[in-house]
């Protein structure tokens, strides 16, 4: 499973977009398969080169990221707490409620904010999907990149990378301070 | 005895299979299919010109 997480995390940019556009794509494998059945994909307003079609494409690389950022905090997990639960009476569930979820929400959060920096900064899944109809911010960099723009305008995209510098850094400080919270109790 | 909850994570997994295969065997099928059915063209223009892309020719 960390195998597979690894390689799963990595597969991203471009050959993800056309694995996904030939999956779910307008003609792709399991469209063409539900429109044989009697269902139209397409039909109910879904789209692959939309924010959701973008949202289901990047789950793809984030699913086994988080798995990968989690699994330390949940094998640091000692089997002496859910045994000194259970002798105090707590079902299976109330472990998890009150000893087992509270003790892992700082890695959930800590993991949530490397996500997003990890979406955040994605550029060519989302360029190659939506061909820049989606406003990313690192689309909007790219656009001003490759010249699109008049001179006067470049400005812009120099102030949006900065802009995501600072985004990005708030998020590590955020996640750095979540694993202090994680390293106190894994001790 | 299969409870509610282990038929329930049992379609959990197969979903998460699914979603992580079905891509990859996606892009498998469209490799080795053309206008007019199974063919190799795809790879074997591959193999024979690899520098060779439909911008460069």
């Amino acid at each position: 499973m960390a195998t597979f997480s690894g390689v799963a995390s990595q597969f991203g940019g471009v050959p993800l977009a056309f694995a996904f556009v030939a999956t779910i794509g307008s003609a792709g494998l399991i469209t063409t398969w539900l429109d044989d059945i009697g269902f139209d994909l397409y039909g109910t307003g879904f789209s692959l080169l939309s924010f959701w079609g973008l949202v289901i494409v990047y789950l793809y690389f984030q699913i086994p990221l988080m798995m990968i950022m989690m699994s330390p905090a949940i094998e640091g997990m000692r089997a002496a707490w859910s045994e000194a639960a259970e002798n105090l009476g707590a079902s299976r569930w109330q472990y998890w409620r009150y000893v087992g979820i509270p003790l892992l929400t700082p890695a959930i959060l800590g993991a949530f904010v490397l996500l997003f920096a990890n979406a955040f900064s994605a550029y060519a899944t989302a360029e190659v999907l939506t061909s820049g109809t989606v406003n990313l911010v690192p689309i909007q960099i790219g656009f001003f990149v490759q010249g699109n723009v008049f001179a006067a305008n470049s400005q812009i995209g120099y102030a949006l990378a900065l802009g995501m510098i600072f985004v990005v850094s708030g998020a590590l400080a955020l996640n750095l301070w979540l694993q202090r919270r994680v390293a106190r109790w894994a001790q | 005895m299969r409870t509610r909850r282990h038929i329930g994570l049992g379609a959990f997994v197969i979903i998460v299979i699914v979603f992580f295969a079905v891509p990859l065997i996606s892009l498998l099928v469209f490799s080795f299919t053309g206008a007019d059915g199974p063919t190799l063209d795809a790879w074997s223009s591959i193999v024979e010109n690899p520098g060779s892309t439909p911008r460069s020719a």
